[in-house]
C-alpha cells in the first residue's frame, strides 16, 4: 500500500514510550491565565481526545505545542527534545502538524500549492526519493481533494477547507498530529466522513491529539480523553468514564449543588430590589412568571398563546453548501426569557444572526410584532426593536464607554418612550461600574465590564427584544453572577430576552422556556424542568444519553468505529 | 452560453469542451512572447534615436515594476521605500565612475549589489513590522535617505553629481542594457515564483503563522526577496543615471519612482508576472500621449487606477485573460455545436440544461 509510506510508519497501536510530554505548562496573557499547570503525556501511536467548554484553553494548548505561542512556565518535550524554545517552523519540521479550528488556507494559492508548502519544508530532512508533487497529490487523494487540486484554496467549501487543513498537516509526514475541532461546523454525513478520515490516518500509526466539540467524534475515535476547564485539567480517562465524571458533567451542564443556588439567590435579590422601586415593575415581573406556567408543554409546538413578539417559522439558513439551520420553529413571547442551548456548531449564533438580519434566510419566515421581517435588512430590524449582543461583543474599542453607549442610542427603536438621559441613567443603574468608568476606553476594560458595555449599548436603543449571544463566555463566575442578576431588571423594562449561554444550569434557572438545538434542529423545547428531566440535553452536549441511547452512540458501535480502516 | 457558475462539479462536459483551448493557450502565449522579444532585439534597426530613449524608459519602468511586484505582489510586503534603491543605484554608479577605474559593467552590477545590501539592512529593521507598519517604515527609511543625500557633501549634496564624459553611451547600447536587464529580471522572477521559494513567499503573504506551522521560516524568505527586489531596482537606477548623466537627490530619490512602480503593477495586475509589463505600456503610453498637459495625464492615470480598483481589482492582464478565455469558450462551443449538431443535438441540450441548473 503506497499511501502508508506517505503518512507515517507501519501501522501500529499504542506503544509505551511517551511521544509528547507536558510538564506543568502554564500560559498567561497579561493578567489572564489561559492554561494553568497542565501536565499529561501522549504515548506513541495513541489518539488522545481533549475536550472542554469554550474558553477552556484547548486551542491555546495546541498553539503552545505547535510553537505558535510561547509557554510562560513549564516544559514540553517531543521524543525527548524540548519544544518550548523552538520556533514554529522548526517544530513543524520535527514532524508536528496542526489543523486549525478555523481553516487558514493560503487563499490565493491552489489546493496543490497549499500542500506543496509542507512537502517542501519536509524535504530538508529527507532528500530525494520520488517527485514531491506526486507526494502531495497522494495526500490530496487520501483527503478527497485530488479533483480540486487546481482550484484556488479560497474558493473551497467549509468541508473541503477542513480537509485541506488536514492534508497540509499530513504533508509534513507528522509523527504527531494536532487536530483542532476538525468537525466543528460540519453536519451529519460530513462529520462521519471526517471521522473516517481521522481514523484511517490514526491507523497508519500517526499519534493524534484531538481537540473536539462534537462528542460523537471523540467517543468514536479516542480511547483516552482529558478534560480542560478554565485552563485546568479536571479529568482524564476513557470516554465513558469522562461522560459519567461528575465534575465534567458539572462543567458542561452546571452542577445542581454548586452553581445553581447562588444564581437564583442573586436573582431573587435583584427582583426584590426592583419590587421596592415601583409597582410597574411588579406587574411585569408577575406577568412574566404567569406566562410560562400557562404554557408548560413539552413539544416543539409550544407557542405563546397571544401572538408572540417574535415568531420564527420553518427557518433554514445556509452558508454556501452548508445548512446551518434546518426547518426551525422558534418563538418568544412578550416579557419572556427564552434560553437556547446546544453544543458548539448547533446553530445558536446563526439563529440570533438570522433573527437580527445578519445572515440571509434560505427558507421560512421571521415575524416580529406581527410584521413579517424575513427580508428586512439588519439596520431596519434594529430600529424595529431587535438588539443583538454579539458573541465577542464587538465594542468600539477605541471609544469611551460613554461614547459606546451614545452610539447605541443613535439609532433607537422607533417610538421609543424614554429619553436618552433616562436610558443612560437606567444603564448606569444596571451596571454602576460603567458610570465610574464612563470616560475610559472600552477596549481597556476587563472582559466582564466590556460585556456590560455591550449589553448597555444594546439597551440604549430601547429594544423590544434583546438577543444575548454567549452572555458569560470567558468570564469569571463572580462577573457572571452580576450579569445574570441584571436579567430580571431588563425584563422588568418590558424587554424580551433570547439567551444563549454555555452555563446550562444558569440559563435553565432564569429561563421561561428552553430550546435545545442539535446540528441546526430543535430537538426539544419546554420549560426548564422538562428539559432537566429529558435526555435530549445530555445527548446534545455529551453525546450520551442518560436514558436509552441511540444506536449511533452506544459503546458497542463506537468500538467498531474505532477500526473503520478495515473498510477502506 | 455562459459557463461561469460556481458549482463546476456538474459542468464536466463544458470543462471537456474547454480542453483544446487549454492546450492552445500556452503555445499562443509563447509565440506572441517570441515575436515581441525578436522585435525588441531588432529595435535599433528600425527605431529612431528618440524612440530608443522612449523604449529605454519603458523597459526601466517594466523592470522596476516587476521587481516591486515580487516583494509587494507575490510577497505581500507593500513597500513604499523602493525609491531608496533607485537613488542608491544611480549614486553608486556615479561615484564608482568618478572615483574608480572599474569597468562600466562591473560598476553597474555593484550598483545593484549595493542596493541589495541596503535592502538587507533595511529588512533587518523592517521585517518585524507587518502590513501598514511595514509600508510606513519603508517610506520613512527612503525619506531619511533622501534627507541624508541632500546634505552629504561627498555626493555634492543638493547639486548632485555629473557623470564623467567617458560614461556616455550611445542610445542603442543603453537600449540593449535596459532590454537585457528587463529580460533578466522577468526571467529571474518568473522562475523564482514558480519555485518552492516562491510558494513559500506566497504562503507567508497569505498567512504567516499558518506557514510557520507548516515548516516555513519566514525571515530568510522575506529577507532574500527584499534583497532580490532591490537588486534589480538598483540596476535600473544605475541605468537611469547612465542615461541622464547628471543626478541630484530630489529626482534620484523621488517618491515618484515607487508610486510609478505601484501604479503600473496595480493597473497591469498585481502578483502576476505579465501584469507589470502590460501596466507599464498603458501607463507610459498615457504619459507620453498627454506629456504636454501633465495635469491631465495625472488625472487620467488616477481615474484609470480608480476604475481598475473598482471594476477589475486583479488588474488589466487577468481581466484580459478572463475575457480571452470567455471568447475562446464561446468560439469552441459554437464550433463543437455546429459539428455535432446533427449527431448529438439531444445530448447538447441536456448539457445546456444542466449547466443552467448549475448557475441557479
Amino acid at each position: 500500500m503506497q499511501a502508508a509510506s506517505t503518512v507515517g510508519g507501519e501501522p501500529q497501536r499504542t506503544d509505551e514510550a511517551p511521544l509528547l510530554v507536558l510538564r506543568h505548562v502554564t500560559r498567561r496573557f497579561g493578567g489572564v491565565t489561559a492554561l494553568n499547570d497542565i501536565s499529561f503525556e501522549v504515548r506513541s501511536g495513541e489518539l488522545l481526545g481533549v475536550i472542554g467548554p469554550n474558553g477552556a484553553g484547548k486551542s491555546t494548548l495546541l498553539s503552545l505545542i505547535s510553537g505558535a505561542q510561547r509557554v510562560s512556565e513549564g516544559e514540553i518535550l517531543f521524543a525527548g527534545q524540548r519544544l518550548d524554545r523552538l520556533p514554529a517552523h522548526a517544530i513543524a519540521r520535527l514532524g508536528i502538524g496542526r489543523a486549525h479550528q478555523i481553516p487558514r488556507p493560503f487563499g490565493r494559492m491552489t489546493v496543490l500549492q497549499n500542500v506543496l508548502i509542507p512537502v517542501h519544508a519536509r524535504k530538508n530532512e529527507a532528500p530525494g526519493r520520488r517527485s514531491l508533487s506526486d507526494d502531495a497529490e497522494e495526500i490530496l487523494r487520501l483527503c478527497g481533494l485530488l479533483d480540486r487540486k487546481d482550484r484556488q484554496a479560497g474558493s473551497l467549501t467549509l468541508l473541503d477547507l477542513k480537509r485541506l487543513e488536514l492534508a497540509r498537516a499530513l504533508a509534513l509526514k507528522p509523527r504527531l498530529l494536532l487536530l483542532d475541532e476538525v468537525a466543528a461546523g460540519l453536519v451529519g454525513q460530513e462529520i462521519e466522513e471526517i471521522t473516517r478520515l481521522i481514523a484511517s490516518i490514526h491507523a497508519r500509526g500517526v499519534t493524534i491529539l484531538l481537540v473536539e466539540h462534537v462528542q460523537a467524534v471523540v467517543r468514536s475515535l479516542a480511547r483516552r480523553v482529558i478534560v480542560l476547564d478554565w485552563g485546568r485539567k479536571i479529568a482524564e480517562g476513557t470516554p465513558d468514564e469522562i461522560a459519567r465524571h461528575p465534575e465534567v458533567i458539572a462543567v458542561y451542564l452546571g452542577s445542581e449543588q454548586g452553581e445553581q443556588p447562588s444564581t437564583p439567590a442573586a436573582i431573587h435579590q435583584a427582583v426584590d430590589e426592583q419590587a421596592a422601586t415601583g409597582a410597574e415593575v411588579n406587574a411585569s415581573t408577575s406577568s412574566r412568571h404567569s406566562l410560562p406556567s400557562a404554557r408548560a408543554m413539552s413539544t416543539a409546538a409550544v407557542r405563546p398563546s397571544p401572538p408572540p413578539l417574535l415568531d420564527v417559522q420553518n427557518l433554514s439558513v445556509d452558508y454556501g453548501k452548508l445548512r446551518a439551520l434546518r426547518s426551525l420553529d422558534f418563538s418568544v413571547g412578550e416579557g419572556e426569557i427564552v434560553a437556547v442551548v446546544g453544543a458548539n456548531g448547533a446553530g445558536k449564533t446563526t439563529l440570533t444572526q438570522a433573527i437580527s438580519g445578519l445572515v440571509p434566510v434560505s427558507e421560512g419566515r421571521v415575524l416580529f410584532a406581527g410584521r413579517e421581517i424575513t427580508r428586512v435588512p439588519a439596520h431596519q430590524r434594529a430600529r424595529l426593536g431587535i438588539a443583538l449582543c454579539h458573541e465577542g461583543r464587538r465594542l468600539f474599542r477605541e471609544q469611551t464607554v460613554r461614547e459606546n453607549l451614545e452610539l447605541g442610542a443613535a439609532y433607537a427603536t422607533r417610538g421609543a418612550t424614554t429619553t436618552f438621559a433616562q436610558r443612560l441613567e437606567r444603564v448606569y443603574d444596571l451596571f454602576p461600574v460603567l458610570r465610574e468608568r464612563a470616560s475610559s476606553q472600552a477596549g481597556r476594560l476587563s472582559g466582564g465590564q466590556q460585556q456590560m458595555v455591550a449589553i448597555g449599548r444594546a439597551l440604549m436603543a430601547e429594544p423590544r427584544l434583546l438577543l444575548l449571544d454567549e452572555l458569560s463566555l470567558g468570564l469569571a463566575p463572580a462577573v457572571v453572577d452580576q450579569l445574570f442578576a441584571a436579567l430580571p431588571r431588563i425584563l422588568a423594562w418590558g424587554i424580551s430576552v433570547v439567551l444563549i449561554e454555555q452555563h446550562i444550569q444558569r440559563s435553565l434557572a432564569v429561563a421561561d422556556r428552553v430550546y435545545v438545538l442539535e446540528r441546526g434542529r430543535v430537538v426539544f423545547c419546554g420549560t426548564p424542568d422538562q428539559v432537566r428531566a429529558h435526555p435530549a440535553l445530555q445527548q446534545a452536549y455529551l453525546g450520551v444519553a442518560a436514558a436509552p441511547a441511540t444506536p449511533a452512540d452506544s459503546p458497542a458501535v463506537s468500538e467498531q468505529e474505532q477500526h473503520p480502516v478495515s473498510g477502506t | 452560453m455562459k459557463t461561469q457558475p460556481a458549482s463546476s462539479d456538474q459542468l464536466a462536459p463544458s470543462v471537456a469542451r474547454r480542453q483544446p483551448l487549454r492546450h492552445l493557450a500556452p503555445w499562443l502565449g509563447w509565440s506572441v512572447l517570441g515575436v515581441l522579444v525578436l522585435l525588441a532585439a531588432l529595435g535599433p534597426l528600425y527605431l529612431s534615436a528618440f524612440d530608443l530613449v522612449l523604449a529605454f524608459t519603458l523597459f526601466n519602468y517594466m523592470t522596476m515594476a516587476q521587481s516591486w511586484n515580487l516583494l509587494g505582489g507575490y510577497g505581500g510586503q507593500f513597500s513604499l521605500g523602493h525609491s531608496l534603491f533607485v537613488g542608491a543605484g544611480s549614486y553608486t554608479i556615479a561615484v564608482l565612475l568618478l572615483h574608480t577605474g572599474l569597468p562600466l559593467l562591473l560598476d553597474l552590477v555593484l550598483s545593484g549589489l549595493l542596493a541589495a545590501a541596503l535592502a538587507t539592512l533595511a529588512a533587518l529593521l523592517l521585517m518585524r513590522l507587518r502590513e501598514a507598519y511595514f509600508s510606513i517604515g519603508s517610506l520613512g527609511l527612503a525619506m531619511a535617505a533622501l534627507t541624508w543625500m541632500l546634505n552629504w557633501s561627498f555626493t555634492g549634496a543638493t547639486s548632485g553629481l555629473n557623470l564623467p564624459p567617458a560614461a556616455t553611451l550611445d542610445y542603442s547600447t543603453l537600449y540593449y542594457l535596459a532590454l537585457g536587464l528587463l529580460v533578466a529580471t522577468t526571467l529571474t522572477i518568473v522562475l523564482l515564483v514558480r519555485s518552492p521559494f516562491g510558494l513559500r513567499l506566497m504562503a507567508i503573504r497569505d498567512d504567516q503563522e499558518a506557514a510557520a506551522e507548516l515548516g516555513v521560516n519566514s525571515f530568510p524568505v522575506k529577507l532574500v526577496t527584499f534583497a532580490i527586489s532591490a537588486f534589480f531596482v538598483g540596476l535600473a537606477g544605475g541605468l537611469i543615471a547612465l542615461n541622464k548623466l547628471e543626478i541630484e537627490p530630489d529626482s534620484a530619490f523621488s517618491m515618484n519612482w515607487v508610486i510609478t512602480m505601484i501604479i503600473i503593477t496595480i493597473i497591469g495586475g498585481i502578483a502576476t508576472s505579465t501584469g507589470p509589463l502590460v501596466g507599464a505600456v498603458v501607463f507610459f503610453t498615457l504619459q507620453q500621449v498627454l506629456q504636454n498637459s501633465q495635469a491631465l495625464s495625472s488625472l487620467l492615470t488616477g481615474l484609470l487606477l480608480i476604475l481598475i480598483i473598482r471594476l477589475a481589482p486583479e488588474g488589466l492582464w487577468p481581466l484580459a485573460l478572463k475575457l480571452g478565455r470567455r471568447l475562446g469558450e464561446i468560439f469552441v462551443s459554437r464550433f463543437a455545436h455546429s459539428k455535432q449538431a446533427v449527431t448529438a443535438l439531444g445530448a447538447q441540450e441536456a448539457v445546456g440544461g444542466r449547466s443552467r441548473l448549475g448557475e441557479g
